[in-house]
């Protein structure tokens, strides 16, 4: 995602149009796509309760069942990362430093990997930051689409069934990831960009 | 020329003001309509709100017509759309399911600019405790996961219309509500506030009649995004069973119905969807291009 190319354009507007796509809709879709049309990947669970527990049968089915969902939730959180990784390539590869590496006789390959890359991950980073609890969390609606029993859907049976002891327990998960990445993120930040540094 | 130059800079601003108002939204206008992508989002919207409209009455059914002869029919001359597993007509819930949904988007859309802006121009013009205590109460709300107050919220509020509208614009007008106030921190400070100020201009009148018009393009950007985001919000908790229910149909909850069939008619979950993602794209495509637009800061570019 260099200029205004064609490959710009091809993948933007791609990323544009899945990022109208509402989450619950492409789980469905992909489920009439891979689960209904193909008979491919089982429609939802968890894993087939016939087979015992520990078998390597057992495995590959619960690895089965984990394609779709986390096919729908990487797709909506690679969406966000692209949209932001463009702008801030775009305005990194504006810099005067970059002029100066491609001066320095540098090739192109390292320029753009090293020189710019690396700067231009910095609010990627926030952006990864901000929506990975929302992952580990659980997306509440791709699970509740998938029937996957997982931190999302029990958010969500509990705050249905008035249980909210439990609903409580969830949040506060949440919020221990929270804390965890936006700790990530701040140790990756003095990584990315030496300048940034926390002793007083 | 030296001698007159006071009449002349009076005359001078007497002109220019006018034009200069005009000026400006004729280069939105002229920027909105070079931007093809603006077309496009602009062409899904109208397209979608006349078939909203119109849409219902142009086929010959009731919109919870019972039909049990026909239940689960593919497209067909006489079912545009086909029908659902109790033979009611898909095209004419789906035209009244977008009734409820577009409706919910335009009416959350709008208030919480209306609500949010509002809040933000106080917040920054009076400043001190108040703005202290509405800013925390945005950061409150930014800090709670979105899906956690909405299940809440929708679960003590009841279901229903008005409850949704309501649910939304209560989270939603945070983000208006910073652009309002930054917008107004950046203008507080300048000649014509002060001038406004020493002519004896009321506190709202202030806020009103100067603040608000100068930090009106962010907003209108907020509103087109927001209902977007209301729309994609309410069709979430349609289809999780909290939103609007059945008997009303909407986008969200059609799909949920349909959902329960997905082996026998996975047409009927991909209609609705469909119905959602082209409102969607339709408001993202006209908040970018009015972002664009609005930009003051974009000078006028040829070509790209």
């Amino acid at each position: 995602m260099r200029q205004y190319s064609i490959g710009d354009y091809i993948l933007t507007g791609i990323t544009f149009i899945a990022y109208s796509v509402p989450a619950f809709w492409l789980g469905l879709m992909m489920i009439i796509a891979f689960s209904v049309k193909l008979g491919w990947l089982p429609t939802s669970g968890i894993v087939n309760a016939e087979l015992t527990p520990g078998s390597w049968e057992a495995i590959v089915d619960w690895m089965k069942h984990l394609i779709l969902p986390v096919a729908v939730l990487a797709i909506s959180e690679i969406i966000q990362v692209q949209r932001f990784m463009r702008s801030s390539m775009l305005e990194v590869l504006r810099q005067d430093y970059l002029t100066t590496a491609r001066a320095k006789g540098l090739s192109e390959g390292v320029v753009v990997g090293r020189h710019a890359l690396k700067n231009a991950l910095i609010p990627v980073v926030t952006i990864i930051a901000v929506t990975m609890p929302r992952v580990v969390g659980g997306s509440t609606v791709v699970e509740t689409v998938f029937a996957y029993p997982g931190m999302g859907r029990l958010l969500y049976t509990s705050i249905m069934g008035n249980d909210f002891v439990v609903a409580m327990t969830v949040v506060m998960i949440i919020a221990i990831t929270v804390v965890f990445f936006n700790l990530l993120a701040d140790i990756l930040y003095g990584w990315l960009d030496p300048r940034i540094r926390y002793q007083s | 020329m030296a001698g007159s130059t006071p009449e002349f800079a009076i005359k001078a601003e007497a002109i220019d003001l006018p034009t200069a108002e005009i000026g400006y939204w004729r280069v939105v206008w002229h920027r909105f309509k070079r931007h093809r992508v603006a077309y496009v989002g602009f062409f899904f919207f109208v397209l979608l709100l006349l078939a909203v409209i119109v849409g219902p009455y142009l086929a010959p059914y009731e919109l919870d017509q019972v039909s049990l002869s026909e239940r689960m029919q593919m497209p067909s001359a006489k079912h545009w759309l086909g029908t659902d597993e109790l033979g009611r007509d898909t095209w004419v819930r789906i035209m009244h399911g977008g009734r409820v949904s577009l409706a919910v988007g335009l009416t959350v859309g709008l208030s919480t600019v209306l609500l949010g802006g509002l809040i933000g121009i106080i917040a920054g013009y009076v400043g001190g405790v108040l703005d202290n205590a509405l800013m925390r109460l945005v950061d409150t709300i930014y800090t709670i996961p979105r899906i956690v107050l909405l299940l809440v919220l929708s679960k003590l509020a009841g279901p229903g219309l008005l409850n949704i509208i309501i649910i939304l614009v209560a989270l939603e007008w945070t983000n208006a509500a910073r652009l309002a106030r930054s917008a107004v921190l950046s203008f507080r400070e300048q000649e014509f506030v002060l001038a406004a100020q020493c002519l004896g201009a009321s506190r709202w009148r202030v806020m009103l009649r100067h603040l608000l018009p100068n930090s009106l393009a962010p907003l209108i950007v907020s509103a087109t995004l927001d209902a977007g985001a209301a729309i994609r919000a309410e069709t979430t908790l349609s289809f999780l069973g909290l939103g609007i229910q059945p008997p009303t149909p909407s986008w969200g909850n059609l799909l949920t119905n349909a959902a329960t069939n997905i082996f026998i008619a996975p047409l009927q979950v991909f209609l609705p969807g469909l119905f959602i993602f082209f409102a969607l794209m339709s408001f993202n495509l006209l908040g970018d291009a009015l972002r664009d637009a609005l930009d003051p800061r974009l000078a006028e570019r040829g070509g790209k």
